[in-house]
């Protein structure tokens, strides 16, 4: 390890940093600063320093705040906002009667902790860091193999995010939560599911050249850790520096030391791919098994099948030796069962209790040394390169010189990527914060704050909240409290043409924006309505229902889609080209890069979902339940609360009669019959309805 | 943001407002100037129109079908360049085709009676000799990455010519091989993704395999495309319903794009539940037509859907139809293996080509037959062969390139392209080119790039160009 650090002095390029101190530093690589909030005009509009910022602007380019949000929009806003589903009528209600017409800001705030303190919100701004951690439970890319183990890196992030866990904190566990200090066992295997962050990314298994599967799983190691806490694509120095940011080859390859003397262990077996590896036993550390122990009888049903499977194979073997040929087919499949048998086996202790399994990574035992490579060529290795961090980020000082003593230098990374000193780390999450409220980032490119990167629109104001975010402990739910505390998240989204004119994008906030749902509350809504929403947590992850192995060979795409369960998104099988249905037609990323904006389409697969499905028809049949339930004159109002979380309008009203009417007649049916069959069309159409998809 | 093509602006869609909305929503989707899916001038006349992908998955054998080696034939047997493996000929006589005298084996006899249409392209390469880095490269030109495919640029670039169709319709891809990747829109909008179809074969034993593989088929080839409670004048009037809460609404809001989207997309669902199954439907082809792609006979039957209902997408104006058969991934048994898919295939194609050509749609229809990779000269165990990524054929037909031509070649033993070599990126650009692109300006502003199809790739392959 000595050997180590004397390269890091030699070969650290400090020209680099003297060249771009000389030129002006570009505004994300230099640290925040405090600024006062600016003196606006409209003293009596803003509630705190946010609202100040915003309407400075706003007043300086001559525009000016809409109106406050209705009460019951508010509501329905922070409810999809800080928990991904509705509220219920008579919760909507309650809360309208609170809030009223003026906007009692002590209700607001009484409704934003509550929100801030149930469970759904981990759920969904879990799903909001699962984009960022392109989370899925397999592989993807060429063979792409299940991962039966990733559910519980997923689970970690709804529990970080529901303890408010400081997001400094969260960065180390991700990064290097196996070298971090524990007091317990329990706490180490806690922390190793964090590292999975490391080991979820799409990987080409089916690769021949071990040494190419290496470099690009060190790759996207590199992908997901600049672009998910830092919003710098790092990696495109990989072949040459980086054609636009200040990032030289150089950099690249002193994050990719840290990571080559990593070991990253994503399970799959030989059998089933080319690339495989090893997971870390946890077992009896205190964490959940995720599986049911064997009874003795499918042990000793297990024990037979992994004989037999061994049996076989030694039987060809001696064919083989024998002189006799046996076909290729017979000998592959033969060697898969053997070695599927034997690995099931080994998946349980002599009695039949699962063994508990951790994605994740650890420090190589035996450090390798890193070279340049010129074009990123394998065959073309250049210069030693030691463990290091980006020139970039310090422009003022000299690079920072990591001392590695023991281990990859992983450990000093998670340091330094959570360090209130990083200029970027904060600004990114604030400003992915801001994204996941606003539905647009002050920097619009939220996964890139590079040169190609859009510049923020609020730059002082971003700022602002990076250092606010600091000041209070990296508490994230304080930062969105922050923030939907404020009168410009409250703001109507009405159309105003003057100002759309003046600024069509809403760059500068004269409105909120309105919002189509994201997939997960599309369907989590869908279930809500109907009354079959399950909220519990599934004890066992839904995927090991498919089973383990390579999609397309051993699993089979009916197999993962059958899988139906009516719990929150969150918790469905994430299976890399094979998302849930409702997923992939309402845009949930396929997890193949850092995601931290999703698209919004709207395709015409979407509404053939909606009107012919099985799956919506089941749901407005238990919509259709409920508002029957109702005497016929709540009928109305309650499917409108319930769907749209507010009252139909008169010439609403009339439709849904006349289409009641109508359809009922149409039916052909005895009374009865007909009026819940038409209750049931009229829910369905409610579902359909492009409202029920929105949040204003 | 966008050179080329500019797509969508909230300005645009404000406009469409102000022009009046009925307009917008009661219109073809092409139409509307606004769409996506508009059709769109290429940058120079093209010679094709649109494509029909035949993609051949796990790497058909170009030694035993459109390769001609007689030296392979003549040292059958001595040891290859590589350790323990020797020289396997071809298993199929080759012979000289119709007026250019294209030397085609007899896997292909049908296909073979086409040769003056088809343009060979022989000295093919790719990066990779591993089925799904080479399968999704074929598709999207790199493996390393999730980039849109051909057939998405293709769709971004012309739009599409039927509002009641998708644009870009790729039938029974495969779930493995990069799956959905193969057909996706990657960073250009979703408009421009393929639209998956399954088609089931008619054959028992293919059917268990498709079911367990894909799941069960419906006739239509889409999901949700019926309704199994409501009949068609309940459905309308459900869907006026739908759309009356949606005006209502925007007449609330004044400017409400994801409102008018969701309008004009259960009017353009209405149509496809109309349009698809017509399309789908072969009742109505004649008993002449049928046999010519070799439908209800065995075992052309699965594969002779396929073409046929290509060509009925085609005449549709579907923009992009790929194909897929496979798997070509003869390690072993090759004789029989080879031979069953060239069964299975070589009529429903040869019938494909006829077809085109009597309607007069093969000349601007660009027909593209190969998959990932080729196969190796030497055997490893006597009855099969490897992948082989650094020489094999593709053909083309139609659209533009000249028929009965080969380009390129392989060495004497087909190890490897040594003259006219053909890269993917070069392919592609070619393609594009035939589409009437510059492969070079057809691009799309993401991650501060100018992205292309080719990357920093490709040139065009003029010399087969008609």
């Amino acid at each position: 390890m000595k050997r180590l650090l004397l390269l890091t002095l030699l070969t650290a390029p400090t020209c680099l940093a003297q060249q771009s101190a000389n030129k002006e530093v570009f505004w994300s690589f230099r640290p925040p600063v405090v600024v006062s909030p600016p003196v606006v005009k409209k003293t009596e509009w803003p509630l705190g320093m946010v609202d100040r910022f915003i309407l400075a602007v706003q007043e300086q380019k001559g525009l000016s705040p809409s109106k406050a949000a209705e009460p019951r929009v508010l509501v329905r806003r922070l409810f999809f906002a800080l928990c991904g589903l509705p509220p219920a009528a008579d919760v909507m209600e309650h809360w309208n009667r609170e809030i009223g017409p003026e906007l009692n800001q002590t209700a607001i705030a009484a409704l934003v902790d509550s929100l801030l303190k149930s469970p759904r919100f981990g759920e969904h701004w879990g799903q909001h860091w699962l984009d960022v951690a392109r989370f899925a439970e397999s592989t993807g890319g060429d063979a792409n193999g299940i991962h039966l183990h990733a559910w519980r890196y997923r689970d970690y992030v709804i529990d970080s995010l529901n303890a408010d866990k400081p997001f400094d904190r969260f960065i180390r566990e991700q990064i290097a939560g196996d070298l971090l200090p524990i007091s317990s066992d329990k706490e180490w295997a806690q922390n190793l599911v964090a590292t999975g962050f490391l080991a979820v990314g799409q990987k080409l298994v089916g690769e021949v050249e071990d040494r190419k599967f290496f470099a690009d799983l060190v790759d996207e190691q590199i992908d997901a850790t600049t672009r998910a806490f830092l919003g710098l694509t790092v990696s495109c120095a990989r072949c040459h520096d980086h054609k636009t940011d200040p990032i030289p080859q150089a950099d690249y390859y002193a994050l990719a030391a840290i990571f080559r003397n990593t070991e990253t262990h994503y399970g799959l077996i030989k059998a089933q791919s080319r690339q495989y590896s090893t997971l870390l036993d946890v077992t009896g550390m205190g964490l959940p098994a995720g599986r049911d122990a064997l009874t003795a009888q499918q042990l000793a049903n297990m024990k037979a099948e992994r004989e037999a499977a061994a049996q076989k194979m030694d039987d060809i073997m001696r064919t083989i030796r024998g002189g006799d040929g046996v076909t290729r087919a017979m000998l592959r499949r033969s060697r898969t069962q053997r070695d599927e048998s034997e690995a099931l086996m080994q998946s349980y202790d002599a009695q039949g209790n699962p063994l508990t399994f951790v994605m994740g990574v650890q420090d190589r035992d035996a450090p390798l040394e890193t070279r340049i490579l010129e074009r990123g060529e394998l065959d073309k290795p250049g210069s030693l390169v030691a463990p290091g961090f980006l020139h970039a980020l310090h422009p003022q000082s000299a690079p920072p010189v990591l001392r590695v003593r023991e281990g990859s230098g992983r450990l000093q990374l998670a340091d330094w990527l959570a360090s209130p000193r990083n200029p970027l780390t904060a600004r990114v999450i604030a400003n992915r914060a801001w994204h996941w409220l606003f539905g647009q980032g002050l920097v619009r490119t939220v996964d890139d704050f590079g040169l190609t990167g859009d510049k923020s629109t609020h730059p002082e104001l971003l700022d602002f909240l990076a250092l606010r975010l600091i000041e209070h402990k990296w508490s994230l739910k304080s930062l969105i409290r922050e923030l939907v505390l404020t009168r410009t998240w409250q703001q109507a989204s009405a159309f105003d043409e003057d100002k759309f004119d003046h600024d069509p994008d809403n760059l500068l906030l004269w409105r909120m924006s309105p919002r189509r749902l994201e997939a997960e509350a599309v369907r989590d809504a869908m279930l809500a309505v109907s009354g079959k929403l399950d909220l519990a947590r599934p004890a066992k992850p839904l995927i090991a229902a498919a089973g383990e192995g390579t999609v397309g060979q051993a699993v089979f795409e009916p197999e993962i889609r059958k899988i139906e369960a009516p719990v929150r998104s969150v918790y469905l099988p994430r299976v890399r080209s094979v998302l849930p249905e409702m997923m992939e037609l309402y845009d949930a990323p396929d997890a193949s890069n850092v995601m931290g904006a999703r698209e919004t389409t709207t395709v015409p697969l979407q509404a053939l979902h909606a009107l012919n499905s099985a799956f919506v028809r089941r749901q407005a049949e238990g919509f259709a339940h409920r508002i029957a339930q109702k005497s016929l004159l709540e009928q109305l109002d309650f499917a409108w609360l319930t769907a749209f979380s507010r009252p139909p309008t008169n010439k609403e009203r009339e439709l849904a009669n006349a289409f009641l009417f109508e359809t009922e007649a149409g039916l052909k049916l005895e009374r009865d019959a007909a009026r819940r069959d038409a209750l049931v069309i009229f829910a369905q159409s409610l579902l359909c309805a492009a409202e029920f998809t929105i949040r204003d | 943001m966008k050179p080329s093509f500019p797509i969508f602006s909230r300005r645009d869609a404000l406009r469409t407002v102000s022009s009046g909305f009925g307009y917008l929503a009661f219109q073809s989707l092409a139409a509307a100037a606004t769409s996506p899916l508009a059709i769109k001038q290429p940058h120079f006349a093209p010679k094709a129109k649109r494509v029909i992908f035949l993609c051949m998955r796990g790497g058909p054998s170009h030694l035993d079908t459109f390769d001609y080696k007689p030296r392979l034939i003549a040292d059958a047997g001595k040891p290859s360049r590589y350790a323990g493996s020797q020289l396997m000929p071809s298993l199929w006589e080759f012979k000289q085709r119709g007026q250019s005298g294209l030397w085609i084996s007899e896997a292909f006899p049908n296909v073979a009676q086409h040769a003056d249409d088809l343009c060979l392209l022989r000295g093919m390469t790719c990066d990779q000799p591993s089925h799904a880095q080479a399968f999704v490269q074929m598709h999207t030109g790199v493996s390393q990455f999730v980039r849109p495919s051909l057939g998405a640029w293709t769709l971004y670039g012309l739009g599409t010519e039927n509002a009641n169709l998708p644009g870009y319709i790729t039938i029974n891809p495969p779930s493995a091989n990069g799956g959905s990747q193969n057909y996706g829109s990657a960073f250009l909008p979703a408009a421009y993704q393929g639209t998956k179809f399954q088609i089931s074969d008619s054959s028992q034993r293919n059917r268990m395999i498709d079911i367990k593989r894909r799941g069960e088929v419906n006739n239509d080839g889409l999901a949700h495309l019926r309704n199994e409670h409501l009949t068609d004048a309940q459905q309308r009037r459900q869907i006026d319903f739908i759309n009356a809460l949606n005006r209502e609404k925007l007449t609330q809001d004044t400017h409400a794009p994801l409102i008018e989207g969701a309008i004009e997309s259960y009017e353009l669902a209405f149509r496809m539940q109309d349009a698809v199954p017509g399309v789908m439907d072969l009742s109505k082809e004649s008993s002449q037509t049928l046999a010519l792609y070799g439908i209800n006979e065995d075992p052309t039957d699965g594969f002779g859907r396929q073409c046929l209902l290509a060509r009925r997408f085609a005449e549709a104006g579907v923009r992009f139809i790929e194909l897929g058969h496979g798997s070509w991934d003869q390690h072993a048994n090759i004789q029989t293996a080879l031979g069953q898919n060239c069964a299975q295939t070589d009529k429903p194609i040869a019938g494909l080509l006829a077809d085109l050509k009597q309607r007069d749609l093969l000349k601007d229809t660009l027909v593209i037959w190969g998959g990932e990779f080729g196969r190796t000269s030497y055997s490893p165990d006597g009855n099969g062969r490897d992948h082989n990524h650094k020489g094999y054929t593709l053909w083309m037909a139609g659209g533009g390139v000249k028929g009965g031509f080969s380009h390129g070649e392989t060495d004497e033993h087909g190890y490897e392209a040594i003259t006219g070599k053909v890269h993917v990126h070069d392919w592609h650009a070619t393609v594009l080119h035939l589409l009437g692109f510059d492969h070079e300006k057809l691009t799309y502003r993401f991650g501060g790039r100018n992205m292309r199809l080719t990357d920093l790739y490709g040139s065009v392959v003029k010399q087969i160009v008609s």
